[in-house]
């Protein structure tokens, strides 16, 4: 299923969230939704996944507006990972991983209990919690509980996964066993879209990267391209020490770019870092002007 | 740690079982509360007078005094703690009861103003008439404002909001009341019985109960999916302005109409589905039917408490609920403690 949205404009009282925002997402390809706090990325996502009806523009599912295709079919063709989700009964982890197939039932019971039970099966597999399939989610460390969640999302077996920060508050070993995971499901042919903090790993996992500021899309394309150093201190108004590696870029945040929280500037002295193969690159200096607003 | 493999087949299979001996307890508690009451009653003799028609002293009381008192334990049990099982879902909250959203209150209202108005006096009938129709007043009034766009919060919010309404307008009506006779009357109705009630009363308070339960039963899949959060589920294709018009609805109905017939009795739907949670591994689809039923038993067993203990006059059943209910509330509250910042 290909996910187009086109012209997103969403406002919250007086304040605009998104302006004339567009996004595709597209089978087999991982595209990073990134972006300062407060930039508009959840916003986005929920309008993609149909949660939230944009004030301007149109999304369309294969083409066909959001309005005209029935949510329990949706459903199945798009799973959602919520950001920060978080279960309130001790549900086992088996059960919740379950919740995944109910677009699939039924109305009384399940329709086809084999694919339900194969689906659950193989997203645990997946997502590596089968050791602990019967024990509570409430008894489950951070880690264990942002699998389960993922694999209750996989078991939707859906065309579309909308992943909110799912790697959020995990180690780096977790973190990376997600996004491993997410590049899997979209090498399976699942498009995937996740908001990510990390810019290491939006550039080292995505295809592709939609960069948000201010409810506007102010760079988009490969992550080499919008992950200029210059670009994330215009966006996120910080220096990064920055370097490639085995042809991927990895981005480390090292200071505010000025004085102010929020305003970088050009200034001073340029730091020396090494890149991924210990050679010592000059650093890029923030541009003299914005660049962005086109 | 890997016990996967029988593990699902045997959930089931208890679940059966336990929807099963509930079942046992509800039938058990139904007969005794037939064969229970203060007059000596020979109950083989009564059932067989009423099965062939006779109308024999102990058929009259088996049918005009016993059976309707069951029944009532019965629907109003069933229904409780229906209610309870899905408002605590619903909410996501083991502290949440059918009451929170003022329905209960607002069936309270409406008898009690019927009390007032001496309409009580006309046929006591319309008591429980005038209870439903208040219920469904405060339904509509939810829907109003928080049927279709509003968050769950406004739903309780407004809920408190028609609670503390009704109970002013309880107060207003039993500060107005002519003589402190009509006043007690209606403390009394308040405390919630099953004694004095017909087989009337039984035919004005089941189809309402009855609607409500199947609306209130409709949410099950819907409750399932809420326990991953508001936005999950309705990725998982649950319209939940569509769950949350069945939940006001099957309240109203189910709860006004328990309420209307029967008074207050309080913490049923809270203590029943609480205790029966963690039998069915705490999902809250199965919890329905299994809370449900629990409920039955309680209430049931509740109103056969009530007959044999030695007071006088007989405690209210809305009383002993809340007795028993409060300090269950309150270790409640002790456990949860930890969790609930």
């Amino acid at each position: 299923m290909i996910i187009s949205a086109s012209g997103i404009g969403v406002k919250r009282g007086d304040a605009t969230i998104l302006e004339s925002v567009h996004a595709v997402s597209r089978p087999k390809e991982m595209v990073g939704l990134i972006g300062p706090n407060g930039a508009g990325k959840s916003t986005l996502i929920e309008v993609m996944a149909g949660l939230r009806k944009p004030d301007l523009g149109h999304v369309f599912y294969d083409g066909r507006l959001a309005a005209s295709v029935p949510r329990r079919r949706l459903a199945r063709r798009l799973a959602y990972l919520e950001q920060g989700a978080k279960v309130d009964w001790p549900l086992s982890v088996e059960k919740i991983v379950a919740l995944g197939r109910l677009p699939h039932a039924g109305v009384f019971s399940a329709r086809n209990r084999q694919a339900d039970d194969t689906a659950v099966g193989s997203a645990m597999r997946a997502a590596d919690v089968e050791g602990f399939a019967q024990r509570a989610f409430t008894s489950l460390s951070g880690g264990e509980r942002a699998r389960v969640l993922l694999a209750r999302a996989l078991a939707v077996e859906a065309e579309i996964l909308l992943a909110d920060e799912p790697v959020d508050a995990l180690d780096p070993l977790h973190q990376l066993n997600v996004m491993e995971l997410l590049r899997r499901t979209a090498d399976g042919g699942t498009g995937v879209v996740v908001v990510l903090h990390d810019l290491t790993l939006a550039s080292r996992f995505c295809d592709r990267l939609i960069l948000l500021h201010r409810g506007r899309v102010a760079a988009e394309g490969a992550p080499d391209e919008v992950l200029t150093d210059r670009i994330v201190a215009q966006c996120y108004g910080v220096r990064s020490l920055s370097g490639t590696h085995g042809g991927r870029r990895f981005i480390v945040p090292w200071r505010r770019a000025s004085g102010s929280w929020s305003e970088p500037s050009e200034e001073e002295t340029e730091p020396e870092i090494a890149n991924g193969h210990g050679r010592v690159v000059p650093f890029t200096a923030a541009p003299s002007r914005p660049m962005l607003d086109s | 740690m890997t016990d996967t493999t029988f593990a699902p087949p045997r959930t089931e299979m208890s679940y059966r079982a336990l929807l099963a001996g509930l079942s046992l307890a509800v039938l058990a508690a139904f007969i005794l509360s037939l064969a229970i009451g203060y007059g000596w009653l020979d109950f083989g003799a009564a059932l067989a007078d009423v099965l062939s028609s006779r109308d024999s002293l102990s058929a009259l009381v088996l049918t005009e005094l016993r059976l309707p008192r069951a029944l009532l334990g019965l629907f109003v049990g069933f229904a409780l703690g229906l209610a309870g099982a899905v408002m605590q879902a619903f909410l996501r909250n083991p502290l949440a009861e059918p009451g929170i959203i003022g329905i209960s209150g607002a069936a309270a209202f409406g008898a009690v103003l019927v009390f007032y108005s001496g309409l009580a006096a006309v046929s006591s009938l319309l008591l429980p008439v005038g209870g439903i129709a208040a219920a469904l007043v405060a339904g509509f009034l939810l829907f109003a404002v928080a049927g279709r766009n509003a968050s769950t919060s406004t739903l309780i919010l407004a809920g408190i909001a028609v609670n503390s309404l009704a109970g002013a307008l309880v107060s207003l009506v039993l500060n107005l009341s002519p003589n402190p006779f009509a006043a007690t009357e209606i403390m009394f109705w308040l405390m919630g019985s099953f004694a004095d009630r017909s087989l009337t009363h039984v035919a004005i308070a089941l189809p309402p109960i009855a609607t409500g339960c199947l609306a209130l039963f409709a949410t099950a899949r819907a409750l399932d999916a809420l326990a991953l959060g508001e936005d999950t589920a309705a990725s998982l294709g649950f319209d939940l302005r569509v769950t949350r018009i069945l939940l006001i609805s099957g309240v109203a109905l189910a709860v006004g109409g328990a309420v209307a017939v029967s008074g207050a009795i309080g913490f049923v739907g809270l203590v029943v589905p609480h205790l029966l949670r963690p039998l069915v591994a705490y999902r809250p689809s199965l919890l329905l039917a299994a809370s449900a039923l629990g409920g039955a038993a309680l209430t049931l067993a509740a109103d056969i408490a009530v007959r044999l203990l030695p007071t006088q006059p007989e405690l209210k059943l809305g009383v002993v609920t809340a007795i028993i209910g409060a300090p269950f509330l309150f270790s409640l509250v002790w456990r949860l403690r930890g969790e609930m910042r």
